[in-house]
């Protein structure tokens, strides 16, 4: 049987931004109070987005942490009669990059860290050596040939050489431009290595481009457009920075740590390849001294945890510890 | 307050509880369709909290929470009932420029945001033929520690304006199976932070909600008998 219901709704401009939220962008997003915009003749709602944080340690016990972001978006609203009507509406998509971005900027300082904790050991990890490649090769050919034709490279590979020439392992020859040849750097690199047990060219190679990937990180993804190395990155960084939100070097299983990683935001890469899982990656950061492992649970190393400590209140800045547990939903 | 007859949501516990610690909203929205589901067999609604997840596990790896339309892009079309026209992408809305906010029908189940101005604007939906669940969507943290946290979503079981009580289907409290009893004013406080937000869901075509200065319900019995009576 069908009827008619009748129900007294809020009137309030910030009443309509509630229903276009819950249908398009989500209830983590609540309207602020509105102000009138009288050069366009519109009421602005402001967006604030409540986004909390969860960290559970082996034992369950857990802290939760709540982070206001004011200002990730606004409703534009034209009011018509008795009711309002939403201009623009921001996209979810906007909203999304936004509240991305803002966490991207907390936790920017670890990552630098991270690089820098890292940048003897980045060289020697899979996906490093295998999407770095052109620059392995021009530092092995560079040391072994003591020059090399820049004709003889291929298109795409100058984008690594321009790397390794603004870090300054390698130099164009003065006079004619013509040749790549070692720096005075890479020199003393290869004699300080020559030698030593364990040492090769290939082990020079490793440790330059494990320099450069710290140093140059935001230039390889952005403009080399290479992107799962940032995998090593963010999941070290997501392990850290949970470590540092709770206060302590929490042991957590490798699952968790994965759903962690994935919810770090829209990720380019995904782990369905059966050739390289996310286990492998973890393998190779314990391998690499930047996590460790503790039994069945993955932990941090107790020195870069000692040195990330210090950025906690930015980590935490306009974030509260909730008394109680909150739904994420 | 005046004593009021306001009706109870009909729910069986054993058939139509979802329990869930972290996914109160989709856990509502599984409850609701197997509610529907046993008055209207035929409706094609997933029942299972996973699937539910599954057609928000968009929203779920982002920040905003979950929202509608972001389940409506999990849904699978096929098996579907939803319009096209239901369906507008944002980059059409933005071309319009200016956006309506229908409701969203979702595989023959009609999901629509309201923002009732109290808890008086609940009642009619319990005098429904069966009564229509009502999701309330809340900052719990606010009613329980003061703070402004995130958001909570229940299901009304039914409402005591005598005692000044509200009582509620809570996915987070499975241990319960019985109502959570919530104080008016406490709830009234969390429910306008987050602008008394009620998510209703309904079979398609059961009934037409119209927001307005009364509140109440017309069966479709009188409507035929007022235009009867009306065209003479």
């Amino acid at each position: 049987m069908s009827s008619v219901i009748t129900i007294n709704e809020l009137q309030n401009v910030e009443a309509f931004a509630m229903k276009y939220i819950a249908q398009h962008l989500g209830l983590n997003i609540r309207p602020c109070k509105a102000y009138y915009v009288e050069e366009e003749g519109l009421w602005k709602v402001p967006l604030q987005a409540i986004v909390p944080r969860q960290v559970t340690k082996r034992d369950r016990d857990t802290k939760v942490f709540i982070y206001y972001l004011d200002d990730v978006g606004h409703c534009l609203f034209e009011k018509t009669d008795k009711t309002f009507t939403l201009t623009s509406p921001p996209s979810s998509g906007e909203i999304e990059r936004e509240i991305s971005q803002r966490f991207s900027n907390l936790t920017q300082r670890i990552e630098k860290e991270i690089l820098k904790e890292g940048q003897m050991n980045w060289g020697k990890l899979n996906w490093i050596r295998t999407f770095m490649r052109p620059m392995y090769s021009i530092v092995i050919n560079v040391l072994s040939r003591k020059k090399i034709l820049i004709s003889s490279l291929e298109k795409d590979h100058w984008k690594f050489a321009r790397l390794l020439i603004d870090e300054k392992y390698i130099e164009m020859d003065k006079e004619t431009s013509t040749y790549l040849r070692p720096t005075n750097e890479l020199t003393g690199i290869w004699e300080r290595f020559y030698g030593k047990e364990g040492s090769n060219i290939f082990a020079i190679a490793e440790h330059v481009i494990g320099k450069v990937f710290a140093r140059r990180y935001e230039e390889i993804k952005t403009d080399l457009r290479i992107y799962p190395p940032a995998a090593y990155v963010d999941t070290t960084k997501v392990y850290y920075v949970d470590a540092i939100r709770f206060g302590e070097n929490i042991p957590i299983n490798e699952n968790d740590l994965f759903l962690k990683y994935q919810k770090i935001g829209a990720r380019i890469l995904s782990f369905d390849s059966a050739s390289f899982h996310f286990k492998t990656l973890v393998s190779e950061l314990i391998a690499a001294e930047l996590l460790d492992r503790e039994g069945n649970y993955i932990t941090g190393r107790q020195r870069i945890f000692d040195n990330l400590i210090k950025y906690r209140d930015e980590i935490l800045q306009g974030a509260v510890e909730s008394p109680g547990v909150v739904q994420i939903a | 307050m005046s004593a009021k007859k306001t009706g109870t949501l009909p729910f069986n516990w054993d058939k139509y509880f979802v329990p869930s610690k972290t996914e109160c909203v989709l856990a509502c929205y599984s409850m609701s369709a197997r509610y529907w589901k046993s008055y209207y067999s035929e409706l094609n609604l997933p029942v299972d909290l996973e699937i539910w997840k599954e057609f928000a596990s968009e929203s779920f790896v982002l920040y905003r929470g979950t929202s509608i339309r972001d389940m409506m892009r999990k849904t699978p079309r096929a098996v579907s009932e939803i319009k096209e026209a239901t369906l507008p992408k944002i980059s059409e809305e933005m071309e319009k420029e200016k956006v309506a906010l229908e409701p969203i029908e979702l595989l023959g189940l009609v999901i629509k945001p309201n923002t009732p101005n109290g808890l008086d604007s609940l009642v009619p939906f319990f005098q429904t033929k069966p009564p229509i669940p009502q999701i309330l969507v809340f900052d719990r943290l606010l009613m329980t520690h003061n703070i402004r946290g995130n958001h909570h979503a229940v299901l009304l079981h039914s409402l005591d304006f005598d005692k000044e009580k509200l009582f509620v289907i809570d996915p987070t409290k499975a241990q319960l199976l019985e109502p959570d009893i919530y104080d008016f004013r406490l709830f009234q406080k969390a429910w306008r932070e987050c602008q008394n937000l009620q998510i209703i869901t309904y079979p398609k075509d059961m009934v037409t909600i119209i927001s307005g200065p009364a509140v109440g319900i017309v069966h479709q019995a009188e409507i035929t008998e007022f235009i009867r009576k009306e065209d003479g």
